[in-house]
């Protein structure tokens, strides 16, 4: 039986149950409700970035249910992305950030983490201004102030 | 743009390194009180490079400010540690480190510092200046100046590693290394440590009495019944002294990391009275003293088993010179049976220390990691494998990595011998009308998922072995012949189903000794070979290959497959042997060391066109096995 999400742009979806289980937000509301056709509002996310997250969950709905390891390194596995994951996270740092926001209200683990793991690929080796202009972000610190913090810090930049 | 929440920070951060996040740090005000937690989570103040910059008065500012979000701490001076405990009493505000989970000590053996009782504490008067002097002290002291070394050490920091210990609660590890412990109080100081130690969450503990050289060693090297019972009645002594303290119940592994033998010093060894729930233990050295001590106590059994009853993991690092029975009644010393031993150069290794070892892989054994076989004869290794288990052993490591040692004799199954063996059994067997086929490698069962084994002695007539630009005599050998031995140790093999990793071949080239020798790697194999012969690990010709035509397809089962490394072995995989491993072996991420390529296998000129095709096939293939191929780093 489809479900029916609603962006907080209004905009209906309509999806199979198994799909939109992926989120266990929606999986709990679900089961909360019982059976029932009214709509799921999810007033955090646009249509632009439901969709997205819809292609995830259509792409992934048959994947096994992730059982959480705390003893890797989780230094060691971000470069861990399939290759359908990595292509499907190459938008705009904008979108980015959006997707990884509503994977973690929908509750969307394996979503969050690729998320997560793109960032931190865009992140790695790069410098302080390489990163402001990759994630748009702007530079309030003083001269001062970003000299003081280099200075702060340069015991952490060996290697 | 929008700001970001800590908490997908939180998951962002622990894909960094310290130099990724610091630049994070660097990004904006946002940010940097968003990635300060995980910046100054970790503080490694290990190096020379990192501690000169450390030294800076920002640095050391930043860190009083920031020091509530430390966890993990390794100093190799004081002045870190002073750091981390400096009341700052201009601003009253500050938190104190309380969550350190893991604090590492680790001090030059030649500093002007190790732990000490220093001078009394100054009256609270005095204090209130005190961290500026120690500033300037600290100052002085990277000029080197021999005047203030006399004071540095007046600097009562073992108080300071007290206060620290006593108000974080929830640390795991503590590690108290290299140049701590040392000196004539290094005995004293010891049990006041563990007195203020926290005893909720410590997991892992480390001691290093340094490396004093002992006087008395020459008197006691004959052991004698009597110095046996002396021995004992000195632990027992020394345990006095932690009698009335509570006993460490989580502590699960105990480490004493010096390298050099403290013959006739039990001080340390008796911190083991508190720790009943210990599972693993490790030396960095063992004498036949503590050997005797632990596997024999009074001589009425084994003092080991009697106060660790839990023990199931054993560590004994460097060359182990116990005598074959010492070794033998220590590795008898756990209640529980062992589940992983680690050994690392047994050099007097013989039948009484091999019977304990088969019979721990027999019964509880899981892991096995001895990196030195030096005792060992050949006809044990494929007994060794041979024997019946329960199906508990699952990591063999045989051979040490990254060293290239001629003399060492490595985890070696001469894979003809073996072979020939097997049919002589078999024979034996059926005539006698038994049909029981116990030369097959019964501990290497389902129950695997790591095997780093050397198989010699494939005979391979059509191999050309090159060395110094010359083909070598060639073996003379049937085909036929070939293929059985190389099938009956593919079956061996086969009945792995839960392998993960397959690690045969030779140890580690060593990149260091390539680059040494004006060679690297994007040379050609053919180039590279050449240039390490002779007199160098070369390849070998008489190896297990990995070609379709030899019987590749018995493996099919290994399902669970992800890295094989066939480093410096002769293997002849090409294109068609890896379009079946990505269809058969569906997990594997890595074939490790192709650096030897296909050509050693056959004719040179055909040899070159397979090479560009497999190199075609990995480079068509950029998230596949292919990806780690060693030569394809250009």
């Amino acid at each position: 039986m489809p479900v029916i999400l609603v962006s907080s742009d209004n905009q209906d979806f309509k999806v199979d149950k198994e799909v939109a289980e992926r989120s266990i937000l929606i999986k709990n509301m679900l089961e909360d409700v019982g059976e029932s056709d009214s709509p799921i509002p999810l007033p955090n996310v646009t249509a632009a970035v439901l969709t997205k997250v819809i292609e995830y969950c259509e792409h992934h709905r048959n994947d096994p249910v992730q059982v959480p390891e705390e003893t890797d390194d989780p230094r060691k596995r971000s470069n861990d992305i399939e290759e359908w994951d990595m292509k499907f996270m190459q938008v705009d740092q904008e979108m980015l950030f959006e997707i990884i926001l509503a994977a973690n209200y929908l509750d969307i683990k394996p979503l969050l983490d690729v998320g997560c793991k793109t960032v931190a690929n865009i992140i790695k080796g790069k410098t302080p201004e390489e990163i402001r202009k990759a994630f748009n972000i702007v530079n309030d610190f003083t001269p001062e102030e970003e000299a003081q913090i280099k200075k702060e810090n340069e015991w952490a930049e060996d290697r | 743009m929008t700001s970001i929440p800590q908490e997908i920070i939180d998951l962002i951060a622990p894909h960094l390194n310290q130099h990724d996040l610091a630049d994070c740090s660097r990004v904006s005000h946002d940010w940097s009180s968003l990635f300060a937690p995980w910046l100054w989570r970790t503080v490694h103040i290990t190096n020379e490079s990192t501690h000169d910059r450390f030294n800076s008065p920002e640095s050391r500012a930043a860190l009083i400010r920031n020091k509530h979000f430390v966890r993990e701490v390794t100093a190799t001076d004081q002045n870190l540690l002073l750091l981390l405990s400096a009341h700052d009493h201009s601003d009253p505000s500050l938190l104190k480190l309380t969550d350190l989970r893991a604090l590492t000590l680790r001090f030059h053996t030649d500093a002007p510092w190790s732990l000490t009782v220093g001078t009394p504490p100054p009256s609270p008067a005095q204090e209130e200046g005190g961290a500026e002097e120690e500033e300037e002290a600290m100052t002085r002291t990277r000029a080197g100046a021999i005047a203030t070394i006399a004071e540095l050490v007046e600097v009562d920091n073992f108080r300071t590693v007290l206060e620290l210990l006593s108000i974080n609660t929830n640390l795991r590890t503590l590690r108290l290394g290299k140049g701590c412990l040392r000196g004539a109080g290094r005995s004293d100081l010891l049990p006041h440590i563990m007195e203020a130690c926290p005893t909720t969450f410590l997991t892992t503990l480390e001691i290093c009495f340094n490396d004093v050289q002992n006087e008395s060693r020459a008197k006691h090297n004959v052991i004698t019944n009597t110095t046996h019972l002396e021995d004992y009645q000195t632990f027992q002594l020394e345990t006095r002294r932690y009698q009335d303290q509570e006993p460490l119940l989580t502590l699960k592994q105990l480490i004493f990391l010096e390298h050099r033998t403290n013959c006739d010093d039990f001080s340390r060894l008796a911190v083991l009275a508190r720790c009943s729930h210990l599972v693993r233990l490790e030396f960095g050295s063992i004498d036949c003293r503590i050997a005797d001590l632990l596997a024999l106590g009074d001589g009425t059994g084994s003092l080991l088993r009697t106060l660790c009853p839990c023990l199931t993991e054993l560590a004994l690092r460097g060359v182990i010179l116990l005598r074959d029975a010492r070794l033998a009644a220590l590795l008898r010393s756990s209640k529980l049976g062992w589940r992983v031993l680690e050994l690392d150069e047994l050099v007097r290794f013989s039948h009484n220390a091999y019977a304990v070892i088969v019979e721990c892989v027999s019964t509880t054994l899981e892991v096995l990691r001895i990196n030195r076989w030096r005792g060992l004869y050949p006809a044990w290794c494929s007994h060794l494998l041979s024997t019946t288990t329960q199906g508990q052993f699952r990591r063999l490591e045989g051979v040490s990595n990254g060293k290239v040692d001629a003399i060492t004799k490595e985890f070696t199954v001469h894979a003809q011998n073996t072979y020939e063996d097997h049919r002589v059994e078999m024979a034996r067997q059926k005539n006698q009308g038994q049909r029981t086929d116990i030369w097959s490698w019964i501990a290497l069962g389902p129950s695997m998922e790591y095997l780093q084994l050397a198989i010699e002695g494939v005979p391979r007539p059509d191999v050309v072995c090159w060395r110094s630009g010359e083909p070598l005599p060639i073996q003379s050998m049937s085909h036929c012949h070939r293929y059985k031995a190389q099938k009956w140790i593919y079956r061996q093999l086969a009945s792995m189903s839960g392998l993960q990793e397959l690690i045969l071949g030779k140890p580690d080239l060593n990149m260091s000794c390539i680059s040494f020798r004006g060679l690297d790697a994007s040379m050609s194999s053919i180039e590279i070979e050449d240039a390490l012969s002779p007199g160098f690990a070369t390849y070998q010709y008489d190896c297990l290959e990995f070609s379709l035509e030899s019987g590749l397809d018995i493996l099919s089962g290994l399902k669970e497959l992800r890295v094989l490394d066939v480093k410096s072995t002769a293997h002849r995989i090409g294109v068609a042997e890896l379009e079946w491993m990505r269809i058969h072996w569906p997990k594997l991420k890595a074939i490790e060391g192709l650096v030897s390529r296909r050509e050693w296998a056959g004719a040179l000129e055909d040899g070159e066109a397979v090479r560009d095709a497999v190199e075609a096939w990995i480079d068509k293939h950029p998230n596949g096995i292919g990806s780690s191929f060693l030569c394809n780093n250009k």
